[in-house]
Formats: structure tokens, sequence, C-alpha cells
């Protein structure tokens, strides 16, 4: 890897972690989610601290351009984060949806119940 | 029996009571009234109260009307009412032909019913860009569905009990778009209908069809639509 291009990925991957820590702390963000942020950054980090063990592992498999590894696993990686977040996402809004539903007919219900009283 | 009518209302304070006071006057059925707010942020509950009309809250917008028809669902379930039909809050549709919808579901002859404007060709057509939008999904949909539709989009229908208990006790997903719902309601093996109403143009508020939404919405419907076709038979 070239020096500018670890400085610029050791940067980047540092001040992810730093961003990660504080969401975490303020409890923005899921304990679950917080771990998996936690590895994204941490590989980014361990891309320039670890170069010779993902060449070594990128040889191992026949692959001679280390940094081909590191992008597949990578975007692997991020895909199947997101086709998580989608299934969550999904089965938040139809939840949603339902409690939507039930709190209005809970409240028109309280509603007519109180106006049965005052009658 | 025991009929529902249920007037969506977003944001639609400036007519919606004209279409309360068509359904009062002129309903050419027999029917509780409800209107289902979906969570407006205008004068729309003051003009509630004041018109003295049963009302039901939702506590956050749904972002899109048929999140009002599956409460619509859920109530009806609740209430045991036998049918539930629905008319939108900007007084397009005509509570006197709600005996039109309601007539082939009384006598047991299918489980869903849509008002149709473009059957007779009559009253209110839409825009130009409207009219090939809701063409070409009623085209796919009859399609798929087999059968004619017409008026895919139409929002003035009518449902039976087992229209009703289908989405109230097994459908427990959010439905994004009324073409999505047609879909899942053939699925579900609910026979379903369209016949020949008239429509009035919109007077005031805001229309879901606006310029950005001119784009979006087929692009949205397509994209539910043949997910739904993939998410197919349960
Ligand atoms: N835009 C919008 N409308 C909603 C919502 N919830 C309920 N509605 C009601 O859904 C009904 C249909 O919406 P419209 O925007 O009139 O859709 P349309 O009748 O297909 O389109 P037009 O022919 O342009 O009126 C109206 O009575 C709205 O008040 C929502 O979240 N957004
Ligand atoms: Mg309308």
């Amino acid at each position: 890897m070239q020096i500018s291009l670890k400085i610029i990925v050791l940067l980047f991957g540092i001040s992810f972690l730093l961003v990660f820590v504080s969401l975490v702390r303020r409890k923005n963000i899921k304990p679950f989610y917080s771990t998996l942020w936690l590895l994204v950054s941490l590989l980014m980090i361990s891309l320039v601290v670890f170069e010779k063990f993902y060449k070594w592992v990128a040889t191992l498999l026949g692959i001679t351009d280390a940094s081909f590894l590191v992008i597949v696993s990578l975007i692997s990686f991020l895909l199947i984060y997101v086709l998580h977040l989608s299934i969550r996402i999904s089965q938040m809004s139809d939840r949603m949806q339902e409690l939507i539903s039930h709190i209005g007919i809970l409240d028109h219900q309280i509603r007519k119940l109180k106006e049965d009283e005052s009658d | 029996m025991r009929i529902l009518t249920v007037i969506s209302n977003y944001n639609e304070g400036e007519i919606i009571e004209k279409t309360i006071e068509d359904v009062r006057k002129n309903a050419s059925i027999v029917t509780d009234i409800l209107v289902i707010d979906n969570c407006s942020t205008d004068s729309s509950i003051e003009q509630l109260k004041r018109l003295k009309v049963d009302y039901l809250k939702h506590p956050v917008n749904t972002g899109g009307s048929a999140g009002v028809i599956k409460t619509a669902f859920a109530y009806a379930h609740y209430h045991g009412y036998d049918i539930y039909c629905h008319m939108d809050g900007d007084n397009q549709h005509m509570a006197s032909e709600l005996d039109k919808i309601v007539e082939p579901i009384a006598s047991n002859e299918v489980d869903v019913v849509t008002g149709s404007r473009f059957i007779t060709k009559e009253g209110f057509q839409s825009s130009f860009a409207r009219r090939i939008g809701i063409h070409s999904f009623s085209r796919l949909m009859s399609w798929v569905g087999r059968r004619p539709y017409s008026d895919i989009t139409s929002g003035f229908r009518a449902y039976n009990k087992k229209a009703i208990d289908y989405f109230a006790l097994k459908f427990k997903q959010e439905i994004d778009t009324i073409v999505q719902l047609e879909l899942v309601m053939h699925y579900a093996g609910l026979k379903g209908k369209d016949v020949p109403v008239q429509m009035r143009p919109r007077e005031t508020g805001k229309s879901e069809i606006n310029f950005v939404n001119a784009f979006k919405f087929p692009f949205y419907n397509m994209i539910s639509f043949i997910g739904t076709l993939i998410q197919k038979p349960k």
C-alpha cells in the first residue's frame, strides 16, 4: 500500500471508531449494531497495521492483489449488513402499522367511554 | 347487516365538512360513519369535533393512504361490521352511489367491489398523465388477476366480512400502495368486481399526486407490485 493511502485509511478508520464510540456512549445506537460497526472500524485500521498478514492470506488463497481481497470482503460485509437492515426495517414498518391501527382504535374506544360517562 | 363507511382524511380540513355532509344527507345505504384521520396537521380535528362526527385518529402519519385502509379493516373487525365501505375525504366520491358498491356484496356475488370512473367514462376522468398510469396498472393487474380491472387506484370500495377478517387477522403486513392491496386480495382468493361510478374533481387541498410524485408513484407502485408478485401465495 502507498504511504499516503495508508494514512488516509488509518485516519478514516480512527475517526470512524471515534464517531462510533461517541454514538454508543450517547446510547444513539443499540449494542447489537455497535458491535458490527466496531468490526468495520477495526478492520479498516487493521488493513494498515497488519498489511503483511492480509498479503499472506491473499497468497494463501492464490490472489496476487491483496487489496482486492480486502475490497471484496468489505463489500460483502456491507451487503450482508444492508440486507439485514432491510429485513429489520420491513419488520419494523409492519409492526408500526399494527401499532398505529391499534392505538387509533383504543384511543377512539376510550374517547367513547368518556363521552358515555359524561352523558 | 351492519355497514361501516370510512372516510379517509389527511389534511382535508377545507373540504371534509362537504364530504361528511354528503354522506349524512345523500348516502343511498344505511350506514355508520367513521372518519379516520391520518394525523392531519391542519384544522381537521377541530372540524370533526365541531361536526360531531365519529372519528379515529392515528397517533402518527402512516406515510400514505393505504395505512388508513388497514386501520379500517382492524376497526371493522373489532366492532363486528359485515361490510366496510371506503371513501376519500376530498369529496371526490359520491355518497349517493354507495348502494352501487354495496349491492354486489350484499347479494354475495363478490367479496370486494371497486367503484370505477372508467367504465361508463362519465364525470371527472382525472388528468391525462394520471390516466396513463391508472390504465397501465389496471391492464397489468387484469392480466395477473384474470378479471377486468379498470380504475385500480380508486379509493371508492366496499369489502365484505371475508375481506375484513383476512386483513384484520391474517395479513399483518404494512401495505404500501393500493395497487399492492389489489394484488394481495387476488392472492388471498378474494373475488372482486368493478362497477361504474362517477367522481368529482378535487376542489381544494393537496393531492397525493404532485409533480415529484408523478415520477415517484409509478416506480413506487412497480417496485411494490413486483415484490408482492414474488412474495405470492401463502
Ligand atoms: N396524501 C395523503 N393522503 C392521505 C393520507 N392518509 C389518508 N389520505 C387520504 O387519502 C385520500 C386519497 O388521496 P388523494 O391524494 O386524493 O389521492 P387520489 O384521489 O388518488 O388523487 P386525486 O385524484 O389527485 O385526488 C384522501 O382522502 C386523503 O385525505 C396520507 O398519508 N397522505
Ligand atoms: Mg382524491
